[in-house]
């Protein structure tokens, strides 16, 4: 596996946060190579880089970025997602807290590129101590005149301000968060006909993940055929792929696309602790459907290899589980925090992800029937498609693999067969 | 407005292009159970109890925030 380090270059210098660290080893010298573009060119040139949303959706970039109309009788913002909750991914964090600069690098690209002269990030409530380490740099780049009421010279304004979230799962949704941010409670919207982009107080907005807007700035100043030089065709450049559970050396590793996951495993995290056989991986953060240790054993990191075996990328964000786990309770942990974090809107998914856990629940009490199997998987048919965000579809692909996959943990739970 | 043309349950109907589809079926007495929809309130769209499956269309979708398309084919009944 080669090393193939765009994001996380500087992740390793001492006091790499630092306006000055960044400076040195080549922060912001993208801004100059942006401004001498137009902002169409830009466009263009991520639309050919490939770059897909690094946020768990994998969307091409570049279209969504063309969506924003340039002639836009008042205001356009750009809204940085950085709420990022879920379950097994802490890579926007990494960035957030060792290279705060090339997201702020990135996000003036970004703005330049769609017209925004406002930029809100919207982080977390629970990241508060990497808020105060964003935010520093923040002002540090607003005393060095790298942000404000011109860019380094160039004849544009640009305000950056944080926005923190009051802790609901949901608001990562790119809709609720801007309902969140237009001080609402933060329920996602309903999806328009044909595509848009989104709005902000009736204001086109632009959402994109920390990691997609850190990868800007690589891609402007190295050109399209540099990232795509990383990863596969369909797949192009870098991921900051995560591991967490039952490994050696948990954490964030950049590696490109289409790698093989257990050699990431074994490589990175120096494989399953304590010399354990391997049982099951999800592979990019709570919301996706888990895969066997065999179908994780010949599978490779990019959304379409992924997809083939049935489950999806995400954020990359890898939970490994060693063979003494029990798949009953790691659904319950799981279905605990889908209960909790379910916004509400939608029946479906408000009842749905509640009826789950109940009976999961009972199940591990030793009160479950064999129905109770196959009713998680009705439930699960129920929420599946029907509600207005994708929330609803994530928990029942999740008890769908976990049900069919380890069928027989679940009927060993029934009532007098334990 | 121009009226068209859908098929509801196999039954053809003339309505107008900008009416939402669960009015239409209200109003020509589908029963189609509906929570959070009123006609003096609007829709809101997320009891999700309208839904309608359409031709073409990979998912159900809610009767409350669809308008008729031109030949449209509207099942209600699974």
């Amino acid at each position: 596996m080669r090393e193939s380090k765009i994001v996380s270059r500087k992740f390793g210098h001492k006091e790499s946060h630092t306006l000055q660290v960044a400076r040195k080893h080549g922060g912001y010298s993208a801004i100059d190579a942006a401004f001498a573009l137009e902002a169409t060119e830009i466009i263009d040139i991520i639309k050919v880089s490939g770059l897909r949303g690094k946020g768990g959706g994998g969307a091409p970039v570049g279209n969504k970025w063309a969506l924003m109309p340039q002639d836009h009788d008042g205001p356009s913002y750009l809204a940085v997602n950085a709420d990022e909750s879920e379950p097994g991914t802490f890579k926007d964090r990494q960035i957030m807290a060792k290279d705060p600069h090339l997201l702020i690098e990135g996000i003036i690209i970004t703005c330049y590129a769609i017209g925004a002269h406002d930029a809100y990030i919207y982080i977390r409530g629970e990241y508060y101590q990497f808020q105060q380490i964003l935010q520093k740099a923040i002002d540090e780049a607003y005393a060095e005149g790298i942000i404000g009421e011109k860019v380094m010279g160039h004849d544009y304004r640009l305000d950056i301000t944080i926005h923190r979230g009051a802790g609901a799962y949901i608001c990562g949704e790119k809709s609720a968060l801007l309902e969140s941010m237009e001080g609402k409670r933060g329920h996602p919207r309903l999806k328009p006909q044909q595509k848009e982009p989104e709005w902000y107080f009736g204001n086109p907005t632009l959402v994109n993940n920390v990691e997609t807007i850190a990868t800007v700035p690589f891609i402007v100043k190295k050109g399209a055929k540099a990232y795509r030089l990383y990863g596969t065709d369909s797949s192009p450049g870098t991921l900051l792929f995560g591991l967490s559970g039952h490994v050696n050396r948990p954490g964030i590793y950049e590696a490109e696309f289409g790698v093989s996951m257990l050699e990431y495993i074994e490589q990175y995290g120096g494989g399953v602790k304590g010399g354990k056989r391997l049982k099951a991986v999800i592979p990019g953060g709570a919301s996706t459907p888990v895969l066997t240790a065999q179908e994780a054993s010949c599978v490779r990191l990019d959304y379409e290899d992924l997809r083939v075996m049935g489950s999806t990328l995400g954020t990359g964000g890898m939970i490994v589980m060693d063979e003494d786990t029990c798949m009953v309770s790691a659904l319950k942990n799981l279905l605990e925090f889908y209960h909790h974090e379910s916004c509400g809107q939608c029946t479906p998914c408000r009842e749905g992800t509640g009826w789950v856990d109940g009976i999961v629940e009972s199940l591990l009490k030793g009160e479950g029937t064999e129905e109770d199997v196959d009713r998680l998987l009705d439930v699960s048919q129920t929420m599946n498609g029907k509600t207005i965000c994708v929330f609803a579809p994530a928990v029942s692909g999740v008890i769908d693999s976990f049900v069919t996959k380890f069928r027989g943990e679940f009927e060993a739970y029934l009532k007098g067969a334990r | 407005m121009s009226d068209i043309t859908i098929t509801v349950d196999g039954k053809e109907l003339t309505v107008p292009r900008d009416e939402l589809l669960i009015k239409i079926l209200n109003k020509n007495n589908f029963a189609i159970p509906q929570f959070c929809y009123h006609d003096a309130l609007g829709m809101d769209g997320n009891c999700r109890m309208c839904m309608v499956e359409i031709e073409g269309q990979k998912r159900p979708q809610i009767a409350c925030n669809t308008f008729p398309k031109e030949g449209m084919e509207v099942r209600t009944r699974g």
